[in-house]
């Protein structure tokens, strides 16, 4: 590495952590945010679990969960509602219940119905198995696998809230302060140095890269031990996907710095780009509520790609090759806009 | 302090540039050539094509017809070497913001592949090593403006190019500034400076172009320049009743009177102040009107700006 691009680097390393307001934006802030939307969404233990309970109900059963509303020991309270089938399978999608039984009216047996993915419902299903074979009278339990997509909202969450800092990280980090540094006119200055104008670029990428990373980093180790969210698929495919998302942002990046002289001009276009992109893509909510002719332009979307892919190395356990289109389709749109973006660029 | 063994015999060499913005034809056909060692100043108003010109000597921008040569080699192909020889400083930079002075230079000197004994050096030569370890972003514009003429010198350039460097400065940064470039000169470096401030260029330069729209529009020594324009000296006057005009045409080396306030108060344009002076007092004094205001001075460049293009250089 040549001494110039470490200088490059470790400038902008100090510049980052001698403002404890950017470090604050940066790191803090997105754990909170996910923080608070993870505990908004979640449910925590003294809280009732809800349980959908679709008619007829037997007075026995009844009766049984007219026990269970208050807790005991460690087995949280529950609240059951009746509702039917349809209206049970929504509640589902949107958290409002773990899961919900139904009761066969010929033998009274049981059937749970829930997505085995789904961590707090698995753990309901078990408590309730257990209340309701203890005090045995009926023909058993069956469990119902049902698979529904989106499974705890803050698994579908998290991924997204690490695409998202990875576009902001690029989009704010490499184009906002190119900016900056043209109205500083300090590009300039530097470009009338034999300073190697690779070298430069290539510093502000790498800086954002381990920016970026310790970022990610730090909000995925919160929401592992926090929300005990797992990732499922391949290490590979992360890093596949990490890199390739960063490169396709820091390229988008670059290409809307490449003229830009002003601010207020740097802070629009930025916002042009990420703000549809954050409400499109699926990051807070999924985007399959949007209306069907949208979502195959809402799929081209680099934001969307990144999203999708990062939720299914997380969540559904995928691979490198399950990735390998996204990843190849991110880094070569980085590549494009970076050399659009070089074509453009003004150093003064 | 010549870098090169060139056939060139000059530092700097531009013949007939033009260069042209959209709609703005930012500069049309200027030529000038500076030696090794010399400080010429290139003066205009705003908008007279002064930072085009300068970003053309520079390379950053080519002209679209006419040649420059930086010790008589051309900017194409060889841009590495040429900003070698090249330091530049401009109006107004900024660094970044949480980097102290002393790694802004450390920064830059690695561009250069100069390093530690270099900084300190660098550092002394523009007084700023109690600023040494402040963040640029707490400089004083004066301040700043020695850092980024720090930067310019860090590798011994043979030719700087200081585009408006005292623009908007206190009076005494200025001169902090003037007596850094003063040294400088001693050492033999060239200078290419854009002001709209003559003083600066009188102060500091040898030779002066003076551009506007484009074009230069005079050049020469400050000497040169005043001579071609008559040589003349002022004497602007106030008085309490009114004087004929036809007084004033007898006086000895009259060469013109303007007024501002018809027969009350004007600024006479004469050859000697010496000669006139004693015969504008004995006049009045004759005609019992006593003189409210007096003042004297030779031409100067605003002046003579104003009689090349009929509009004063800060306009």
């Amino acid at each position: 590495m040549s001494r110039s691009l470490r200088k490059l680097i470790s400038l902008q390393f100090k510049e980052f952590y001698r403002e404890p307001e950017v470090l604050f934006w940066a790191l803090i802030f997105p754990i909170l945010l996910a923080w608070l939307l993870g505990i908004s969404f979640k449910g925590s233990g003294t809280q009732p679990h809800h349980v959908g309970i679709i008619p007829p109900v037997s007075p026995e059963l009844s009766a049984r969960i007219e026990q269970l509303k208050n807790p005991q020991g460690d087995r949280p309270p529950f609240r059951f509602q009746r509702i039917d089938a349809p209206a049970a399978a929504l509640g589902l999608k949107r958290g409002e219940i773990s899961l919900y039984i139904r009761e066969n009216p010929a033998d009274l047996s049981l059937e749970f119905s829930f997505d085995p993915a789904n961590v707090t419902a698995r753990l309901d299903s078990l408590l309730l198995e257990k209340e309701f074979i203890r005090k045995e009278s009926a023909s058993g339990v069956r469990f119902i696998p049902l698979t529904i997509q989106g499974t705890r909202y803050i698994d579908f969450l998290i991924p997204g809230l690490l695409a998202m800092g990875i576009m902001n990280s690029a989009l704010w980090g490499i184009g906002w302060s190119l900016v900056e540094l043209r109205i500083k006119k300090l590009l300039r200055i530097m470009a009338a140095s034999p300073m190697d104008k690779r070298t430069f670029l290539l510093s502000r990428f790498t800086t954002r890269l381990i920016l970026s990373g310790v970022e990610f980093l730090l909000i995925y180790l919160f929401a592992r031990f926090y929300f005990q969210l797992p990732i499922q698929g391949s290490l590979v495919a992360l890093l596949l996907i990490f890199a390739s998302g960063n490169l396709a942002f820091a390229g988008i990046a670059f290409l809307l710095a490449s003229r830009t002289q002003s601010n207020q001009v740097a802070s629009g276009l930025i916002n042009a780009v990420n703000m549809p992109m954050m409400l499109l893509s699926g990051i807070f909510f999924s985007y399959r509520n949007f209306p069907g002719w949208s979502q195959p332009l809402i799929r081209l979307l680099p934001l969307t790609r990144l999203t999708d892919s990062l939720r299914a190395i997380f969540n559904e356990g995928a691979g490198v090759a399950a990735v390998l289109p996204s990843f190849l389709v991110l880094t070569a749109l980085g590549f494009l806009f970076f050399f659009i973006g070089l074509r453009l660029f003004k150093w003064y | 302090m010549n870098p090169t063994t060139s056939d060139s015999p000059y530092a700097v060499d531009v013949q007939d540039v033009h260069k042209r913005f959209k709609s703005v034809q930012a500069v049309a056909g200027v030529s000038l050539s500076i030696r090794p060692g010399e400080f010429i100043a290139v003066l205009g108003p705003n908008g007279a094509g002064k930072t085009t010109l300068v970003s053309m000597i520079e390379g950053i921008h080519a002209p679209d017809s006419g040649s420059i040569t930086i010790f008589g080699k051309k900017w194409k192909k060889r841009e590495k070497e040429l900003r070698s020889l090249l330091g530049v400083a401009l109006q107004e930079t900024r660094f970044f913001d949480r980097a102290t002075v002393f790694e802004t230079l450390d920064l830059f000197a690695s561009f250069y592949h100069h390093d530690g004994p270099r900084i300190s050096e660098i550092i002394r030569l523009i007084d700023l090593e109690d600023k040494k370890n402040t963040y640029t972003m707490n400089l004083s514009h004066g301040q700043r403006q020695k850092l980024a003429l720090g930067i310019a010198l860090i590798h011994k350039p043979p030719l700087l190019i200081l585009d408006e460097p005292t623009t908007g400065l206190d009076p005494r940064s200025r001169r902090e500034l003037w007596e850094i470039l003063l040294d400088l000169k001693k050492q033999g470096s060239t200078l290419v400076l854009t002001t709209h401030y003559m003083e600066e260029a009188e102060y500091l330069c040898d030779r002066i172009y003076i551009l506007d729209h484009g074009r230069i529009i005079a050049r020469g020594t400050l000497d040169e320049l005043l001579q071609a324009q008559g040589m003349a000296e002022w004497i602007s006057f106030a008085v309490d009743s009114p004087i004929r005009e036809a007084r004033l045409n007898d006086l000895p080396g009259f060469l013109a009177v303007d007024w501002q306030i018809p027969g009350k108060r004007g600024c006479l344009k004469v050859q000697r102040i010496l000669s006139t002076l004693p015969a504008l007092q004995e006049m009045t004094a004759n005609a019992g009107v006593t003189l409210t205001e007096l003042e004297c001075r030779r031409m100067d460049l605003d002046d003579l700006f104003t009689s090349l293009t009929g509009r004063t250089l800060n306009e």
